[in-house]
């Protein structure tokens, strides 16, 4: 019998340890020109070791700067053949010691012999198309590597025994049911005659449900990757009090001095099994400072691009025009309005303020005060809220790519009942609404797209 | 081989099995193409036969019609010739599922079909029966008669319709027949089994025939017919036509009753018939006995030729005993006293499993021999026809050493048939329906010429009478589209068609050079400057999915030297033999499998 037909693509590299720590970095190279250029990186002798190693051959050499052939780290060599490693591909790991200055040189060494650097996920993408992994184990192999925390990881599993494929199959099912009656229609005018009550109900329900998941998919998209929460407010009202108060620990630094405040600062905490990361910002003010310009200018920034934003004010004082001007800014953004030095004000400056932003804005307000601890937990709970209920345990589409198949399908249905509306044709209207019952075969797997195998894949670090 | 007793009666490039509607449409491609013809046919008179009701098109059908004129087809020509009554199915649906359909007269429309077979001058037409294909070492080399005579060919086309060891059956009385009387083909599928071939059965039927004078004409409905002027064929000058060819009336729970006391006694429920028959074309004991809820079912009565005497009952399909066929006849409005001439009958046939076939309609294991119509197990008149003239194209093209024509499924509800046919699985009789077409915003009927004629052409089908015809209507159509390209009040003037319920006529003010195109023509613009927000998305819905589900999987391809494929997805493929990875898709493989397969044809693309 003849060989099987195993893909060796181009020669990719990167580094396949997490950045920074560990004892020891890992470049990995993957290609039909692995071998020759690893080799080409190593000593005369380690070479010719190399090339004329076995599969599973491990030995000890020097990868050598290309250009003063100096010794840039002692390395262990790796070197697994076609087909049988990761990839499938030849495919040879460099393990030099940990840090980052001396992997990077060690892949630059690689990258100068003719490999080239390796996209986000491409060494997966190669090991799944050459048979090695399964693309529910691909799936399923970043969403256990990358969940957070417990729920995260439960989330991750429930999904593969495809509880999300079932109730989106229902949904699909719904669609093709009203699908086959309006084709029906289409296809036997004599004898099947189309009622619009039929047809549109179904479709508004079908449409409505996939809302439902969509806004539960923020929380599966956040049990993922995490949601950002960003601190805003002028200087001075306690943004970094109430960080430090949030995550249990003084972090950020807190002075009476406005504008103490310079950089973002970051941390990870978890709510409800959710991961959060928090971000402190510097006051919102008009600065001729330079350094503190830069701050308030980032702190816009951040506020604007995380998903939600805690806009804190002093809750004995009134709101000031700058603070409305925020607010009325961000009107279309998730927002809360923490009252925090909650336990120095007037009870009735509390109930005023509360009650004017509430009507001028929507938002939920939260009285805190972050010196006493008072209030923060109902602040968590708040946020939780906005995920869509922490402690519900429905089963709720994780990556991307599956969100984007919900709202692609949604898109399609909406479109199938806007052209409805607007009076066009059958025809139109069910080519809408396959659309639809393929955006949701795409989401379970049972359809493949090129979008959906990009998406999958781009979701791999580096290096796995 | 030595045939005893046998003699050689003729030796053509290709010899055509059958004289139904594949038959035709395959003959005459070869015959256009350049090559000698012999066509074998139980019954020289019976050409292009409406063995069903008299009746050419409907959704999807209709569209397949247009195609095959676009290729230079014959169809279309004969059914305007013999067009009764024409309309438009689908008026307010849309242009992608607006249909024509015609009653024809039957008699006309196989004098048309006869005539055209004569004209060629290269055709000629032997009565007999084909019990045997013969091959040589390597390729098929001719047929041979029940009767030893035998005709030397180069290509073989078998369109044996639903006569392959045919059976058919009304109530008690199985006879070894085919429709209408005919004798049924023995022996044929012997010898496709024999060559490797597997064989399934399927079943269809028809309807009681009446007497027309036993009619009570003033009970019944009249179907009231177009009143524009229209034509199948892009060469035919659309006319109106008047005669009251069609009328409708119903059955009642009277009639039901009739029918499930019988039940037993029809050959459907008792186990008499054991082929598949077509969901889409269901017999009237079959829609009573599956939706007990319904009322009534419609009945419609299609005069069959201006000057018969017969009356088609059509949804009134049967295989139950004559006497319950009248009794259920007594019971429905207008039919009270109607007097059958043909009772409606089932028949059971053989056919070849078409996954057995290339794209080309060529068998996989045998050159040169070209299957077409029923005999794929495919069911209709438009689908057959358009099998055979693309079976006839290929059998041309095989025999010149060309590449077959394959049309995609974005080009031809040809194409979808085709490919369908071949690359899934077949379990009842195959019958067109738009809703198989997936990129039908583009497979207009009104746009057939557009798509297929230039391929026509080039494939040397399309005559230059037509193709000067093609090139005025294509002037027409691109000077159409550059007048709804101008500015018009700050706007792209064919913008204005976007919104339902405008017309085109309402620009004719502003543009009045509009006025110089033909009706059809401003229709055609129309539909594409109001469609082409949709048409767009269509059109680039078909790429995204095309980039990966439109690869091609090459035929030869061994399953075996994929890295990684389950034994299950190896197994479709052998079977099957899906023509792109979206086909593959649809018989079930695991979209890992789809993938990986996906990565083993990129990168094996560049090689041979």
């Amino acid at each position: 019998m003849e060989q099987a037909d195993w893909m060796q693509g181009e020669t990719i590299a990167a580094i396949a340890t997490p950045r920074g720590t560990g004892g020891i970095a890992v470049v990995k190279i993957s290609g039909k020109d692995a071998v020759a250029v690893a080799a080409g990186c190593l000593s005369a002798r380690g070479a010719k070791r190399l090339s004329r190693a076995r599969g599973y051959t491990v030995f000890f050499d020097r990868v050598v700067s290309p250009e003063s052939g100096e010794t840039i780290d002692e390395v262990i060599v790796l070197v697994m053949r076609c087909p049988r490693s990761y990839t499938g591909e030849d495919v040879v790991e460099l393990q030099c010691h940990g840090g980052e200055l001396v992997a990077e040189k060690v892949l630059d060494a690689v990258l100068s012999r003719g490999a080239r650097m390796a996209e986000p996920g491409e060494f997966t993408r190669r090991a799944f198309l050459n048979g090695k992994i399964t693309l529910d184990e691909a799936e399923a192999v970043l969403d256990v590597v990358s969940a957070r925390t417990d729920r995260a990881l439960r989330q991750a599993f429930l999904r593969l025994e495809g509880k999300l494929g079932k109730s989106v199959l229902e949904c699909r099912e719904r669609i093709a049911a009203v699908l086959a009656r309006v084709q029906g229609a289409l296809d036997f005018p004599d004898d099947i005659s189309l009622k619009d009550e039929e047809v549109v109900p179904v479709l508004e329900k079908v449409t409505g449900e996939i809302d439902s998941m969509l806004r539960d998919g923020v929380l599966g998209l956040a049990l993922t990757s995490g949601v950002e929460l960003t601190l805003v407010g002028r200087p001075n009202v306690g943004k970094s009090s109430l960080f430090n108060a949030l995550i249990g620990e003084d972090r950020a630094i807190v002075t009476e001095i406005p504008g103490t405040t310079r950089d973002l600062l970051r941390e990870r905490v978890e709510w409800a099994g959710i991961p959060v990361v928090l971000v402190d910002t510097a006051g919102l003010r008009e600065t001729r400072e330079i350094v503190e310009a830069i701050g308030v200018e980032r702190a816009r920034k951040a506020a604007e691009e995380s998903w939600a934003a805690l806009y804190v004010v002093d809750g004995s004082q009134p709101l000031t025009g700058e603070d409305w001007y925020w607010l009325e800014r961000w009107r279309d953004r998730r927002v809360v309005v923490v009252l925090n030095k909650s336990d120095i004000a007037a009870e009735h400056v509390k109930r005023e303020v509360s009650a004017l932003v509430s009507a001028k804005t929507g938002f939920p307000v939260v009285e805190v005060s972050a010196r006493m601890g008072w209030g923060v937990e109902r602040l968590k709970e708040t946020v939780v809220g906005m995920f869509g209920g922490a402690e519900r345990e429905s089963v709720v589409p994780g990556s991307a790519r599956q969100v984007a198949c919900l709202r692609r399908a949604r898109e399609a249905l909406v479109r199938a009942l806007q052209s409805w509306r607007e009076g066009w044709t059958w025809d139109v209207v069910a080519s809408e609404m396959e659309e639809a019952c393929r955006r949701l075969d795409e989401l379970t797997g049972s359809r493949i797209s090129e979008d959906v195998l990009d998406e999958i894949f781009s979701r791999f670090c580096v290096g796995k | 081989m030595e045939y005893t007793g046998s003699r050689i009666i003729g030796s053509c490039d290709a010899c055509v099995v059958g004289s139904g509607h594949a038959a035709c449409e395959a003959a005459l491609a070869l015959s256009r193409l350049g090559k000698s013809v012999i066509m074998v046919t139980l019954n020289a008179n019976n050409v292009a036969g409406m063995a069903c009701n008299p009746a050419i098109g409907g959704p999807g059908k209709a569209q397949i019609v247009r195609e095959i004129d676009a290729l230079g087809g014959e169809m279309a020509l004969a059914a305007d010739e013999a067009c009764l009554e024409i309309r438009v199915l689908n008026q307010s649906k849309g242009p992608a599922v607006q249909s024509l359909r015609a009653q024809c007269d039957k008699r006309v429309y196989s004098g048309h079909m006869k005539a055209a077979l004569m004209k060629e001058g290269r055709i000629a037409v032997v009565q007999g029966m084909v019990t045997t294909v013969l091959t040589g070492d390597r390729a098929v080399e001719g047929v041979m008669l029940s009767d030893g005579r035998r005709v030397l060919a180069r290509a073989v086309v078998l369109a044996t319709g639903v006569y392959l060891e045919s059976r058919t059956i009304v109530g008690e009385e199985v006879r070894v027949s085919g429709p209408m009387g005919e004798p049924s083909a023995r022996g044929l599928s012997a010898s496709l089994v024999k060559l490797g071939l597997e064989i399934g059965r399927f079943k269809t039927g028809t309807s009681p025939r009446v007497r027309r004078d036993s009619v009570a004409w003033n009970r019944v409905r009249k179907e009231e017919g177009a009143l524009v002027p229209l034509a199948f064929s892009f060469m035919s000058v659309p006319r109106l036509w008047d005669f009251d060819a069609c009328y409708s009336t119903e059955t009642c729970e009277a009639t039901h009753e009739i029918i499930r006391a019988n039940v037993s006694r029809a050959p459907l429920f008792n186990g008499t018939i054991v082929g598949t028959g077509p969901r889409y074309c269901p017999s009237i004991e079959d829609k009573v006995m599956r939706f007990p809820e319904r009322k009534r079912h419609l009945v419609f009565l299609e005069k069959e030729s201006k000057d018969s005497d017969e009356i088609y009952l059509l949804g009134l399909s049967t295989s139950l005993p004559v006497d319950v066929q009248e009794e259920m006849l007594r019971t429905i409005r207008g039919l009270e006293r109607a007097v059958i001439t043909r009772p409606g009958y089932a028949i059971e046939y053989d056919y070849v499993l078409p996954n057995q076939l290339k794209p080309s309609l060529e068998t996989n294991g045998v050159p040169g021999l070209f299957l077409a119509g029923q005999i794929c197990g495919s069911s209709g008149y438009e689908e057959a026809a358009a099998q055979g003239l693309i079976a006839g194209i290929n059998a041309s093209r095989y025999l010149d050493g060309k590449e077959p024509l394959i049309l995609g499924r974005d080009q031809a509800y040809i194409g979808v048939l085709i490919d369908d046919l071949v690359s899934s699985p077949i379990n009842e009789p195959y019958r067109m329906l738009t809703a198989r077409a997936e990129y039908r915003l583009l497979l207009r009927q009104s746009n057939a010429d557009l798509r297929l004629t230039p391929i026509g052409r080039e494939i040397g089908l399309v005559s230059d009478e037509r193709w000067a015809v093609f090139e005025r209507r294509r002037r027409q159509i691109e000077r159409g589209r550059k007048l709804l390209d101008q500015e018009l009040r700050g706007r792209r003037a064919g913008d204005y068609l976007r919104r339902p319920g405008s017309s085109i006529g309402e620009l004719m003010r502003d543009i009045p050079e509009l006025h110089e195109l033909d009706p059809d023509v401003l229709e055609e613009v129309e539909t594409e400057a109001r469609y082409a927000g949709f048409i767009q998305r269509q059109e680039s819905e078909v790429r995204r999915l095309e980039r990966w589900s439109g690869k091609r999987i090459p035929p030869g391809l061994d399953p075996d030297l994929v890295p990684g494929l389950s034994r299950e997805t190896k197994d479709k493929i052998r079977r099957y033999r899906p023509a792109t990875l979206g086909r593959a898709a649809d018989l079930g493989v695991s979209p890992v499998d789809i993938l990986v397969l996906g990565a083993y044809l990129q990168r094996t693309a560049g090689r041979a």
